[in-house]
């Protein structure tokens, strides 16, 4: 019984189903720059809880099925339902939730080698969403506008945020030498030395999907001809979100390159919890 | 009325009365077919990750969310529909998932599986 209702404000702090809904919609409202925050200390939440139900209730094997299976859910529903999304913050709202499940798979499988594959990709999606956020945002300051369907040729507009938005994006669906790539690969391999071969093939297709789904929206708001009624903005990019977003971008090349940056310390911390 | 055409209506549905003379762009319904394909392929390998516990388990699992899918298709317009904004549907799902955690905890916490 403790152990369900703990999972269960697990799940509402961190934003796995059920509440995926209500993380995505929140961030969607949210200013993007508050978002980009906001979903960091959600990532933290799913981590720091998680790492307190397993080492509570690492005795009940059934916890950590339980914790795959929703974080299995929590994948699909969301990267299927940023799919269809018409507005672009919804859709990275429904894809940061969705990289979560990516996290409570490598908690679930309960091995030092799986949690700390849970642990890495926790660091690398609190940067990369909240670098899409604000790369995103940049789009919002010039428009005023969400809805994919009514933006297009933004790359004429602002070519650097285009460039370094569509290096978030790959960022996001793990294309090396990118910090994701490593993390996911990782999930790979402790999923095949725990036997669960599976778990691997829906985390590439998910991958696929999300970056299917990136695409759509950068192709919507960048790539395609610019509407007639689509009023921009015409005061420039202010330096300071292109200096954050090339920061972003260092902090995803540096752990893509050395991720022993990052497991160097999260290892120590999940053999201690075994 | 083939399985396109339902999606188109699908959308023009979820779209709301005042889009009904727009059309549907290709970008809605390539997503929609994408995210229904997603969705199948992944509940099917997931579905048979139920072989660690029980060969026959699985394929009587398989066999029914088939069943289930082709009877149900399409699946993702009913799913974004259910997964609005709106609070009741949202408590709901909610008071429903801790009922169900709840059960599964209590009844079946201690199995080894």
């Amino acid at each position: 019984m403790a152990c369900s209702l703990i999972i269960f404000g697990w799940l509402y702090g961190s934003g796995l189903p059920p509440f995926h809904t209500i993380k995505s919609s929140v961030y969607s409202k949210a200013p993007l720059h508050g978002a980009a925050l906001l979903q960091a200390f959600s990532v933290f939440t799913l981590v720091a809880l998680g790492l307190i139900i397993i080492k509570i209730f690492a005795f009940l094997p059934f916890a950590k099925v339980f914790i795959i299976a929703i974080s299995l859910a929590a994948m699909i529903l969301s990267i299927t339902m940023a799919l269809m999304q018409t507005d672009f913050k919804r859709i990275i709202g429904y894809l940061a939730v969705g990289e979560r499940g990516y996290i409570g798979i490598g908690l679930g499988l309960g091995t030092a080698y799986g949690i700390t594959t849970g642990l890495f990709p926790a660091v690398n999606e609190a940067v990369i969403t909240a670098f899409l956020f604000i790369g995103f945002g940049n789009v919002l300051y010039k428009t005023g506008e969400s809805d994919i369907r009514k933006l297009g040729g933004m790359v004429v507009q602002t070519p650097e945020v285009a460039l370094l938005v569509l290096l978030a994006g790959l960022a996001l669906a793990g294309v090396p030498p990118l910090n994701a790539f490593k993390s996911k690969f990782m999930l790979i391999q402790a999923s095949l030395n725990v036997g669960i071969p599976e778990l691997g093939i829906i985390m590439i297709l998910l991958s696929i999907v999300t970056f299917m789904t990136f695409m759509k929206a950068f192709y919507a708001i960048y790539m395609r001809p610019k509407p007639r009624d689509l009023e921009i903005n015409s005061s420039k990019i202010p330096k300071s979100t292109i200096f954050s977003l090339v920061v972003f971008l260092i902090v995803c090349i540096i752990l893509g390159l050395f991720p022993q940056i990052a497991t160097s310390y999260l290892q120590p911390l999940a053999n201690s919890l075994i | 009325m083939s399985l396109y055409d339902i999606i188109i209506s699908k959308i023009k549905q979820i779209q709301g009365k005042d889009t009904e003379d727009k059309p549907v762009t290709s970008i809605a319904v390539s997503s929609t077919l994408a995210a229904e394909i997603t969705l199948l392929s992944s509940i099917l390998v997931a579905v048979i990750m139920l072989r660690h516990y029980s060969n026959a388990l699985m394929v009587i699992a398989v066999l029914m969310v088939m069943g289930i899918v082709v009877s149900a298709m399409p699946i993702m317009p009913k799913l974004k529909t259910e997964q609005n904004d709106s609070l009741n549907r949202m408590i709901f799902y909610v008071i429903l998932a801790l009922g169900i955690i709840t059960t599964l905890f209590y009844w079946g916490g201690g199995l080894n599986v």
